[in-house]
């Protein structure tokens, strides 16, 4: 790299010298010309040194980036409640970005369409009806009057992308989890209108069951996370999951992601759940454990899903 | 003569200056170029415990040993000597730990490093991380041996049930989620839960250590599970469903190797 630099500036200064020399026989009249031409080389010379500079720096900084989103993750951006909305009009056409949401949307309705078909028992003809169906809502859903924050992102809480929807007067958080459980509400409203009676009968007792699954293990998960900073006894883990089977209802479940993703995370329980059945040396580090537990920039709270369906 | 004169500046510049004015330039284009990498005493405590600092995480494991020893004298009656042998051993591995900790945090903190070296020091780091998740008093402490010596037989025979039952627990649970997170994905019955669950409870078994990999330790021993056991529960647009997952606990199984956390 030296001597290429070496070469360059002698090359600069060399081809700079006869101008000069032409200009000290040619006289005062040309000076300004040859001062540009000088002056411009060196610094083309150095700017473009200066640009791999440049480029490399951000280079570093941009494998900085990744790596210190490893070392120490960067908070997810939480929105500020009291953000401005910009509300998105309906349009005819799906433009880039809810072609993107309807990408994202499609396997998970399918995941839940198909859990709707196993639970009301539905033969080919009356899957296709349903899927039919499923397609027009999803549209409806990403063309309908979307309201995002004022900076165009979507909603982030507790490491779980949400979007909120306008549905007339009503207000509703989808939650945009990787979960087709999401999507419960509108295939509910599906079965309703195409199935009324015995078949949705048959797929509602399906999904109470599914629900009270996910909570025993919501549940179940959380003491588990408890006991460890806890040591609990049997008799302990069986009232603590009594009373925050009382406590908690489907939609403000604790994230199990976060309880399976690190031991320390504890999600909001209520202390009356808890510090009635504990021993005195275990009430002293109930009272001192971290409130709010941060996992990879997320604040660990609950993360509701969406509201149920009520036709 | 004035051509001579500035022919013989401009070879002097081209000859003596510009090279140890490129020289210089180029030493600050290399420090440009390579950013340094700087471990502050929060990235450190970051890294191992994943808070900004290590007084909580401390004062826990003090809190852990007192109610490990609680939790044995309740259930085998322990002697206050037993007990001061036990409480002993389970401060003298976490001051083993903390000695760890402070000698790697001397090591790293406040220092620079190239920008290639992060890696490294992150995995160094990790070995802390690791023990600190996975238990300082865990099995393979001073805690556990001494608590095995220490104790009568009848004493050992209790203690143990309790930590048996203590595993069951955790590993149903561990099973329960596994099964939930499936169910994101794929479409599954009360039947075929139900059914499910029956099979991994019998059928697989709970990690050496219990931490954040617990429901891959599950999911990678499912995905091993002989074919007409998982098709006597689910169809085929099912089993193709779970391939995914399956795969994706299979690539993690050099990490949970790595771990120590798969059973044998």
């Amino acid at each position: 790299m030296r001597p290429a630099c070496i070469f360059l500036c002698c090359v600069g200064l060399l081809a700079g010298a006869p101008n000069f020399c032409a200009a000290q026989n040619a006289g005062p009249a040309e000076p300004a010309k040859e001062d540009n031409a000088k002056a411009s080389t060196p610094n083309a010379g150095a700017e473009a040194r200066r640009r791999p500079a440049a480029a490399a720096n951000a280079k570093g900084q941009a494998q900085l980036a990744p790596q210190q989103a490893q070392a120490a993750p960067a908070p997810k951006a939480v929105a500020n409640p009291a953000a401005p909305q910009v509300k998105i009009k309906v349009e005819a056409e799906l433009n880039a970005a809810q072609f993107q949401i309807l990408d994202q949307f499609r396997p998970l309705m399918k995941t839940e369409l198909d859990f709707a078909a196993r639970a009301c028992g539905l033969t080919d003809e009356q899957r296709k009806q349903l899927a039919e169906g499923s397609e027009e809502t999803l549209k409806e859903l990403v063309t309908g009057n979307v309201t995002l924050p004022a900076g165009g992102a979507l909603v982030f809480r507790g490491g779980v992308q949400r979007m909120v929807i306008r549905e007339g007067n009503r207000a509703r958080v989808v939650t945009m989890s990787s979960s087709s459980r999401q999507f419960g509400s509108q295939v509910a409203a599906l079965v309703h209108t195409n199935f009324p009676g015995e078949i949705e009968a048959r797929y509602q007792k399906e999904c109470a069951e599914r629900s009270a699954y996910q909570k025993r293990a919501a549940i179940d998960n959380t003491i588990v996370n408890l006991d460890k900073q806890l040591m609990l006894t049997e008799e302990q883990r069986k009232q603590i999951g009594e009373a925050l089977a009382k406590a908690w209802s489907d939609p403000n479940l604790p994230n199990l992601q976060m309880l399976l993703s690190s031991t320390e995370y504890l999600p909001p329980i209520p202390d009356n759940c808890v510090t009635s059945y504990l021993r005195p040396a275990q009430q002293a580090v109930w009272q001192t454990r971290n409130t709010t537990t941060v996992i990879n920039g997320a604040i660990g709270v609950p993360a509701p899903a969406f509201e149920p369906f009520a036709p | 003569m004035h051509a001579r004169v500035l022919q013989a500046v401009a070879f002097l510049v081209a000859v003596v200056i510009c090279p140890l004015s490129v020289a210089a330039f180029e030493l600050v284009w290399e420090q440009a170029a390579q950013p340094g990498f700087v471990v502050s005493a929060a990235q450190f405590d970051q890294w191992v415990f994943n808070a900004n600092d290590s007084s909580q995480a401390f004062s826990q494991l003090d809190s852990q040993v007192k109610l490990r020893v609680e939790a044995i004298d309740r259930v085998s009656k322990l002697s206050e000597g037993q007990k001061r042998k036990i409480q002993l051993a389970g401060f003298r591995d976490v001051k083993r730990f903390r000695d760890r900790y402070e000698a790697m945090k001397r090591k790293y903190e406040n220092t620079t490093h190239p920008q290639n070296d992060v890696n490294k020091i992150y995995q160094e780091i990790q070995t802390l991380q690791t023990e600190w998740r996975s238990g300082v008093l865990g099995d393979s402490s001073l805690f556990a041996k001494v608590v095995r010596t220490v104790l009568e037989p009848e004493q050992s025979e209790t203690s143990d049930q309790a930590e048996v039952e203590r595993k069951k627990f955790y590993f149903a649970a561990k099973v329960e989620a596994t099964i939930a997170t499936l169910e994101n994905s794929v479409a599954i019955t009360s039947a075929q839960r139900a059914e499910l669950q029956k099979l991994l409870l019998a059928e697989t078994r709970p990690p050496k250590e219990f931490g954040q990999y617990d429901h891959y330790v599950v999911l990678l021993q499912a995905a091993r599970l002989p074919k007409q056991k998982l098709r006597a529960i689910f169809d085929e647009s099912q089993l193709e469903a779970l391939k995914p997952l399956f795969e994706q606990a299979a690539g993690l199984e050099p990490t949970l190797k790595q771990q120590g956390v798969l059973p044998d």
